[in-house]
């Protein structure tokens, strides 16, 4: 008797719960976004290849109909992608958009990935001001 | 002979329950920088894709990465980058899964003298 009353418990405090959490994604699913040659242009330029970044955008729209936050924009996960590195540019973009559909609402992703690069001297001259790294961006 | 009957009316239900569909994702240039002064060497038509599965048409295990279909035309002709590239997707839905499929097609060109 004692030890049916502790496996009830434990079924109400954690199993029920995690069911139901389980249970509230709906749909879960991921489409090809596109392909980008590049972010800024850059036609001539010399650069430096920095590394591989990746940055991400999302969005909630609560009862999968009312806009909670900012809207997901590829502008944003490609400019925190450049930000991630430190980069001038970004090269080589693949970006894919997530859509994961709750009980509550609507959640979608933009995930970009590419090529974070730098301009070497006389580049960094002509245009673009070459960013430093920097922390706790909000980008609007 | 009604058993028969029942497992065609079956398979014609499964039949009936699929569906296909294909649409465009993108067009693009290149995939990475080609201008100006670079030395670009043409390969040929290559191309390359990307599937994932899902659960009932809603849960997709994985996803379909054009990252991959783009490395897999590549390496088809040992290029360094596409041109002209296209890229659309399929959808197929059976009765109790379904498959999402990324292609990616262009001309696959080696860069000389990059940068």
């Amino acid at each position: 008797m004692v030890m049916r009353g502790a496996i009830i418990k434990v079924v109400i405090i954690f199993l029920i719960p995690f069911a139901v959490v389980c249970a509230s994604c709906v749909s879960l699913s991921t489409k090809a976004g596109g392909i980008e040659p590049g972010f800024l242009p850059m036609e001539g330029k010399k650069y430096e290849v920095a590394g591989k970044a990746s940055g991400e955008s999302s969005s909630f729209y609560f009862l999968w109909l009312i806009p909670f936050t900012p809207q997901h924009r590829l502008e944003e996960a490609l400019r925190l992608a450049m930000q991630e590195k430190g980069a001038d540019n970004l090269i080589d973009i693949r970006w894919y958009v997530e859509r994961q559909i709750w009980i509550l609402g609507t959640v979608y992703v933009i995930h970009a990935e590419g090529t974070a690069i730098r301009f070497t001297d006389d580049a960094a001259e002509e245009n673009l001001p070459r960013k430093k790294p920097q922390k706790n961006i909000i980008v609007k | 002979m009604k058993m028969f009957s029942v497992c065609v009316a079956v398979l014609l239900a499964c039949a009936m329950a699929t569906s296909c569909i294909t649409a465009p994702v993108c067009v693009t240039a290149s995939t990475t920088p080609v201008y100006g002064k670079m030395n670009v060497e043409k390969l040929g038509k290559t191309s390359g894709s990307s599937s994932a599965w899902s659960i009932l048409g809603l849960w997709m295990i994985g996803r379909p990465d054009i990252g991959m279909a783009i490395d897999e035309a590549l390496r088809a002709k040992n290029a360094t980058a596409l041109t002209d590239v296209r890229c659309y997707e399929t959808w197929r839905w059976f009765l109790f899964f379904s498959t999402t499929t990324v292609y990616v097609e262009g001309e696959a060109v080696r860069i000389h003298n990059e940068r």
